[in-house]
């Protein structure tokens, strides 16, 4: 007898979730309101990816002269870029739902309701109780909202409504300085728009290796990027098409003019409306509570991805889903949430792995650091003049790599390397061993580990 | 012609045997007569001689496990002979009781020599080279040959070093573990490393398995512990009277202890108080016709209690020969099986070791046990006058479902009474 498995939400965790769970032959259903592919495909990583990559073109062929390329009357159409995000959107939207299909998964649209442990009720152009052995609940999560004064203003908007702008705004105040407000003022702020970003803590982009985080910061202000720290928003208000913000940065008050304030201070779980006071689901800080294994406290419901808040990444909610659909169907699953990367695209990029060397001094274990400057390798020099640098941190004994941070050139691609081999505890040796090719980027990757014990090849040596 | 190592009976109570250590191992050559595997019953140890000069051939019965009386526990036999041994009923091991099959004929097939192992040149040379036991290596050649790829893969098997992360090998490295030891399907991870290292740190602290004598001793205290409700009153008694018999008595050279005169007062009393001499077996009061006596012997490895059967009925000399006699035997460990059972009472000197009160463990299914104590020069009060006593304390522990402290107390006083009048045993 086949078990039966129902997956709510089919987002980078639910139809990952659900695929596995065929996989592995069990008779899957999944319900979705909406289109496949989740907030990642329709509303985040992808769009926002596509709309930097014109935007980075657009730079590329702008700042061409030194490259030898030079481009006249060089414009952008917002529509075409618009257009391409969406034909892209579509494409993977398409294969998502091709990919269910061809494992046999039971797509269902519309909304889903727990009604008990082992029932869920479908509602979309008819109703239909569905009932399974397991339910994986992958409901994600959605921008959260801020209560000031003007919020609700129609120029207010967020991550979402900012991706589908009919035109380029002249002016745009983001509200908070994470990745997502990071990532929409390299966008805009590289066409054009005046971009000021106000983060009320003292340091942008918190959970970064504090050393990238001001690094990347310096480079988007050198872009004309302001970013304002330890400053809060008090107000906003309606003055003429646009708004004014009014901000108080340590007692000193000052009023912003922008066309759109973005908001953008983080998300929360999306699980007001699936029913989980039906089968009292635990929920903590307004996220679904589970164990290891992504069970709930019912045990045969599991949770996985931006609802259980406990990492808000895309490919994290894809390996939670796989963890979970096999540790219902009576598999061995592995899971290593402190190896996930973590990657910013911006320009330079930013991708990391692995401890912080904030967090590693806090462990209170040994650590060692290497870092080697990209003004160092060749091909660095070549895509972006050298901007940036790699820093690993490794354990002062063995050297087992404890973490890796990359500003720079395909950083993204970059901590692929590095993430593998945190999971395979590889130390430094192995790193500086492994031949990389030449003329990349990589190299650097073994250069900052023998930077680690201050012996890399391309960098003159460091006085200690 | 092989022979079969038979579970011997050491007493006519014996119907079981546990086979406590194999002095050989299967392809030890052995000589007839020469001791080649330990057992012992509940109460007794015993060693099995080799019954013909030869190899130990098979072992079906492993240690720690229990076989009947009359069961083969192994074969002794010619090098090379094939031998066939039936399944014999189902074995049960101490721990969980769980039966246990005794190894099929094909098992022990296997163990015959490697000459008569087919095998290909190509094959015998490269387990020659290597020093490879064919008979080890599974052979995929036509009809069951060792075939040349065999011996390979067998070598590849025993040689391949685990997969190990690279810090896992630092950590092995450093720990001092060999990590081809670590039982573990995949790659092995530093995590891996820190466990193995922990029970390393575990294992110096020395675990010896609990087996042979300790094994029962660990058994039957914790038997009786469990099941007797223990309760131990003490009493002083005063010597002098004892001690002076005890110097008429050796007189002639002849030594005496005051263990038997304690046992002969001991004797004497449960003879008057006969629910004392009783045991509870399968919730029925079961009064004992005769007065069996336990005299518990230290060993080295452990605790002996031989038994004075009708110990009533003996003299104190005659007490003080079955004593000397059973002790000795004891430390030589040629015991019978009917002589350490048997017994409705013990009695247990630990005065020899400067002990003046102890709480002694009721030895089931007796109901009580009597602990003796050092006798001790101690000032006491005597008709109003304080004066110098050779003093001892007896402590009995006795099972409260069976005796009353009424009755307890008053079996202690007689006792007590006798030691101190000895005269009162002519009465």
């Amino acid at each position: 007898m086949k078990k039966r498995v129902i997956v709510i939400g089919g987002g980078p965790g639910g139809y990952v979730a659900a695929i596995r769970a065929a996989q592995l032959g069990a008779d899957v259903c999944l319900i979705e309101k909406d289109k496949t592919g989740g907030t990642c495909l329709n509303r985040g990583c992808i769009p926002t990816k596509a709309l930097l990559h014109s935007v980075e073109l657009y730079q590329a062929m702008k700042n061409g002269a030194s490259s030898g390329i030079l481009a006249e009357n060089l414009r952008i159409d917002w529509t075409i870029v618009q257009r391409r995000k969406q034909t892209i959107v579509r494409r993977l939207v398409n294969g998502v739902d091709g990919l269910l299909k061809a494992n046999g998964v039971k797509v269902y649209k519309g909304s889903a309701r727990i009604l008990n442990k082992n029932a869920v009720e479908f509602c979309g152009l008819q109703k239909e109780t569905l009932t399974a052995d397991y339910i994986i609940l992958a409901v994600g999560s959605e921008p959260a909202l801020i209560k000031i004064p003007g919020a609700d203003l129609p120029q207010v908007i967020n991550s979402t409504f900012a991706l589908d702008l009919k035109q380029i705004p002249q002016s745009l105040v983001i509200i908070g300085g994470g990745v997502i407000g990071m990532e929409f003022a390299a966008l805009y702020g590289a066409i054009g728009t005046s971009v000021t970003i106000v983060e009320m803590m003292p340091e942008i982009l918190p959970g970064i290796d504090k050393e990238l985080a001001a690094a990347l910061k310096k480079e988007l202000a050198d872009e004309g990027i302001s970013i304002l720290t330890n400053t809060k928003v008090n107000e906003i208000s309606s003055a003429g098409d646009g708004v004014v913000v009014s901000i108080d940065s340590g007692g000193d008050t000052r009023q912003l003019s922008a066309e759109y304030v973005l908001v953008a201070v983080g998300r929360r779980a999306a699980i007001s409306s699936v029913g989980l006071e039906q089968v009292e689901i635990a929920v903590e800080n307004g996220k679904i509570k589970t164990n290891e294994d992504f069970q709930t406290n019912i045990s045969n419901i599991y949770a996985i991805g931006d609802c259980n808040g406990k990492c808000m990444l895309a490919h994290a909610a894809s390996a939670q889903g796989i963890a979970a659909a096999e540790h219902a169907l009576g598999h061995q699953a592995i899971y290593m949430g402190n190896i996930v990367p973590a990657c910013i695209y911006t320009n330079p990029e930013l991708a990391a792995v692995g401890m912080t060397e904030e967090q590693a001094k806090q462990s209170g274990q040994e650590y060692k650091v290497g870092k080697f400057p990209l003004a160092g390798n060749g091909k660095a020099l070549i895509e972006n003049n050298g901007t940036g640098f790699i820093k690993i941190i490794a354990g002062a004994k063995y050297g087992e790599i404890l973490g890796v941070h990359i500003l720079g050139p395909r950083a993204t691609d970059l901590i692929a390397e590095a993430a593998l081999a945190i999971r395979l505890e590889a130390t430094v040796d192995e790193l500086v061993s492994t031949i990389h090719a030449h003329p990349t980027i990589s190299e650097a990757m073994a250069e900052a580990a023998l930077a680690v014990n201050n012996m890399a090849v391309h960098w003159p040596p460091q006085k200690l | 012609m092989a022979a079969n190592i038979i579970m011997p009976q050491l007493g006519l109570t014996m119907t079981e045997g546990t086979v406590v250590k194999w002095l050989k191992a299967v392809g030890d050559s052995v000589a007839k007569g020469e001791v080649i595997v330990e057992i012992t019953t509940d109460k007794i140890g015993g060693q099995i001689e080799a019954p013909l000069d030869g190899t130990l051939l098979a072992i079906t019965v492993g240690e720690g496990n229990i076989a009947p009386v009359a069961s083969t526990i192994g074969v002794v036999g010619i090098s090379g002979e094939s031998v066939i041994i039936e399944e014999t009923a189902a074995l049960q091991s101490l721990e969980g009781n769980c039966p246990e099959k005794a190894p099929s004929s094909a098992n022990i097939m296997a163990i015959s020599h490697p000459d008569f192992i087919k095998a290909s040149p190509a094959a015998k040379k490269l387990a020659r080279d290597n020093n490879i036991d064919l008979a080890l290596v599974t052979a995929t050649g036509p009809d069951g040959r060792v075939v040349e790829r065999d011996v390979k893969a067998y070598l590849s098997k025993v040689t391949a070093k685990p997969k190990t992360s690279p810090l896992a090998a630092k950590l092995a490295d450093e720990h001092n573990i060999e990590p081809s030891t670590i039982n573990k399907q995949g790659r092995i991870m530093s995590s891996d490393i820190l466990n193995a290292a922990s029970k390393v740190i575990e294992k110096s602290q020395k675990s010896v398995p609990l087996a042979g004598i300790r094994k029962i001793i660990a058994e039957r205290m914790s038997l009786s512990w469990h099941t007797a409700p223990h309760v131990t009153i003490s009493m002083a008694v005063d010597m002098t009277a004892a001690a002076a018999l005890k110097s008429k008595l050796s007189q002639n050279a002849e030594k005496y202890s005051f263990t038997e005169i304690i046992i002969k007062c001991s004797a004497a009393a449960l003879k008057e108080l006969p629910i004392v001499n009783a045991s509870i077996i399968d919730k029925a009061i079961v009064q004992h016709q005769e007065i069996n006596i336990g005299v518990a012997v230290a060993l080295e490895d452990g605790l002996i209690v031989p038994v004075i059967r009708t110990a009533d009925k003996f003299s104190i000399t005659g007490l003080r020969d079955s004593i000397r006699d059973l002790s000795t035997r004891a430390r030589n460990g040629t015991l019978t099986a009917d002589e350490i059972s048997g017994g409705t009472f013990t009695v247990t000197n630990l005065g020899m070791y400067g002990v003046d009160v102890f709480t002694p463990v009721i030895n089931p299914p007796e109901s009580a046990i009597l602990g003796v104590c050092r006798i001790q020069e101690t000032p006491v009060v005597l008709n109003g006058q304080i004066c110098i006593r050779p003093m001892m304390n007896l402590c009995l522990s006795f099972d409260h479902r069976l005796i009353d402290g009424a009755l307890a107390a008053k079996f202690l006083n007689r006792v007590k009474q006798l030691l101190e009048n000895p005269l009162l045993l002519l009465a």
